[in-house]
Formats: C-alpha cells, structure tokens, sequence
C-alpha cells in the first residue's frame, strides 16, 4: 500500500483512505446463507401455513408495499399521531348494522406483530354510502392500559385513530379519510399516559388490498 | 432472486422504509438484501457453521418481531442488523462457555472482544455497501481506499473528468458514513 501524506486539501479522499487502509474491506469473503435458514425464518414470523412438505422454494410472499415518499422525520410521524387525535374527538360510536345493508368493499387477516391475539377487519360499505371497519380479535392483551384501532398510510408517516378497541365493534371511517390512503389497520397497545399518539406498540396489523 | 449488487441506495430507503411499516415483503427483501451480510458476520465470529447458522435465524427473527425499534432516520438497516447480530453471538459466546470446545477457545475469531466485533461490523458494512456502488463510483472509491493516488492522478487512471471523481467521492463519503450509522459499531 502506498503511504502518502494525507491529501489535506482532500478531506473526503483523506477520509476514504483512512477508512480503507483501517477496516481492509477487500478482504472480506462473503458467506451465502443455508436456503433452509429462509423457511424457518418465515415460518417463525408467520402464522403456519398448511404443511407443504419439503420445498426449496421460499414461500410466496405479497408484492412488496410501494413506497412512494422517503422515510420522513419522526417528528412528521408524531405530528401525524396529533393530527390523528383530533380524529379520534370526531370518530362516531358504534353503527349497529345488519348483514342486508352492507357491501364488504375489502377484508384483511391481520398479522401478530406482538403477543399471542389474532384479528381480522373488514372494510364495509354501508347502503347510505357510509365507509365502516369492522374490526374482530381475540386474545389481546392490552397490559395495563387499552387498546387502540388506528389506519395508517402505506410509508407509515400518517395516521388516523378509529379510537380504542371495543368487542365486536365496527367503527366509522371518518369523512374525508380515502381509506385507500389508508390502507393499514393497526392495533396498539397504549399506556394512560394522556398521550394521544401511537405508542409504538403494535399488537396486531393487516393492510387492505384497495 | 435479485442480488445484492441490484438494489441501489434508493432501494435500500424503500427497503428501510417498508421494514419500519412491517410490510411482511420487507422481510424477505431484507433476507435478500441482507442476508449475507449477516451470516457473514455470523460466521466470522462464531466458529461454529450450526451456530453461526443459527445466529443468522435469530437474528432476522429478533430484527423482524422488534422492527419497530429501527429507525430510518438513525441509521441504516444493515447497521441496526448487525447490531442485533452481536447480541445473538454474545449468546452463542455464553452458551459455548458452559460447554467449552477446544476448536472454539483456538480460534481466534471466537474471541470475546468487543473491538475485534466492532471492526468487523464496519468491514463488512463497508464491503457491502461497496458492492452496491455501480461501477464508477466503486472504482474511485477502491483507488481512493488502496492506492495512494490523489484525486487528479485517479481521474488520469479511470480517465474521468476531475469534478467526476470529486463528486463521486463526496457521494460515496456520504453513503458510508450513512451505512456506518445505527448499529452498535465502535466508530
């Protein structure tokens, strides 16, 4: 290796051979991953799928969601969660409607992200036109403060809050929310913090195929 | 299954972008994308193939269940994978001394210490994220990292205009500090 005087008038050449000369990346041989270790890591992080026997091919996956912004700032995202807050004051309660007025625009399984519930929700059209989710769970845990029913948009920098989860409930999609903007039905656990926004904690998701 | 070389800088923003959102297809782009770099990293440091394989599963596993821990914004996704790629050696490591192996205590890459991990962590994030480069800016780099030659005596070598290897080197400089960030590395 050559060992000049650093380029002082070239201080991003002089940082470039710094960290070559250090870290030596050209002596790293790479080491391709056992195909095998891909099964189990989805099996693992799914909910089972039907025994297909022994196939070397990873399982099907859903087309990766587009993301069409960069990730924004964390503060974008908690600025959206206030914004949300104000939804949460002009959500409506709970719409009884029965299974001859309704039109179920689209439906999603939603996945465990943590602890052991399970969930699905669906997005209804009511006959007055009316966007309804109907959200269904079972085992969650919401610890020692509540659950909360939220959609968010596909970069996950906005989102609406639906209000806490009630059993069996169905809940008003608010005017002006384009559900198709919002695709992803989230369920969080939050602490009574008095803070309105997503805790982080999501127990359970699913995005709508709209 | 597309490469590693394939997914360029702003793919690995998408990438880290659907990670954070829990898109269940960001796993697998992970996988892909990351993949290597993580048994990589396992490998060298574990001296163990089943062990190191096994580190490789846990941590994707342990990645994807605390996927909302990572932030884009801090770093990159490599860096945060390789950071939880440490703790599942660190593991490894406690196991291995409740049952000691000779091979294990002989290997030298097997030592518990903590610079000899950071290093590699940046060895192998550098390494990556070389190969992403397309193919002028990779060789800038690689005659700006060994061969001693200044900015206008590597653009008479690649016969680039000056401003060229400048820029390219800015953005590169850019690029790594950015990969360098976000994991639990010493630099």
């Amino acid at each position: 290796m050559a060992e000049h005087e650093p380029p002082v008038d070239e201080p991003e050449l002089a940082e470039l051979r710094q960290l070559g000369q250090r870290l030596q990346p050209r002596d790293v041989t790479w080491e391709e991953p056992p195909a095998r270790l891909w099964d189990r890591i989805a099996a693992a992080t799914r909910e089972p799928e039907p025994a297909a026997g022994e196939t070397e091919a990873p399982p099907s996956v859903p087309a990766p969601t587009p993301i069409t912004s960069a990730p924004r700032r964390r503060r974008a995202w908690l600025a959206g969660a206030l914004a949300a807050a104000a939804a949460l004051i002009v959500a409506v309660f709970v719409t009884v409607i029965r299974q001859d007025d309704q039109n179920v625009v689209a439906e999603v399984a939603l996945d465990q992200l943590e602890g052991g519930g399970s969930g699905r929700a669906e997005l209804i059209e009511g006959r007055d036109g009316q966007l309804l989710l109907r959200v269904d769970t079972e085992g969650l845990e919401p610890g020692d403060g509540y659950l909360e029913l939220w959609m968010i948009d596909p970069s996950v920098t906005r989102l609406v809050s639906l209000g806490h989860l009630r059993a069996g409930g169905v809940y008003d999609v608010p005017a002006g929310v384009t559900p198709a903007d919002f695709p992803i039905v989230d369920i969080s656990a939050e602490p009574v913090d008095g803070d309105p926004t997503h805790s982080g904690r999501s127990l359970l998701r699913g995005q709508l195929p709209l | 299954m597309p490469t590693r070389q394939e997914v360029d800088e702003r793919g690995d923003a998408a990438l880290a972008a659907a990670w954070f959102a829990g898109s269940e297809a960001a796993l697998r782009q992970a996988w892909v994308r990351y993949g290597t770099l993580v048994h990589t990293f396992c490998v060298r440091s574990l001296a163990d193939r089943e062990l190191a394989a096994d580190c490789t599963q846990e941590t994707f596993i342990s990645a994807w269940r605390s996927r909302q821990r990572f932030d884009p914004e801090r770093g990159s996704l490599g860096a945060w994978l390789l950071g939880i790629a440490r703790y599942r050696v660190l593991d490894a490591y406690r196991a291995q001394t409740r049952t000691p192996t000779p091979e294990a205590a002989a290997d030298e890459n097997a030592v518990d210490e903590s610079d000899t991990e950071g290093l590699l962590v940046e060895r192998l994030l550098v390494a990556d994220a070389l190969e992403a480069l397309a193919e002028r800016p990779r060789q800038v780099v690689e005659l700006a990292f060994y061969s001693g030659l200044s900015q206008s005596e590597i653009a008479a070598t690649l016969a680039l205009p000056l401003g060229t290897v400048k820029s390219d080197m800015r953005r590169a400089l850019h690029r790594l500090r950015h990969v360098l960030e976000g994991g639990d590395t010493d630099g």
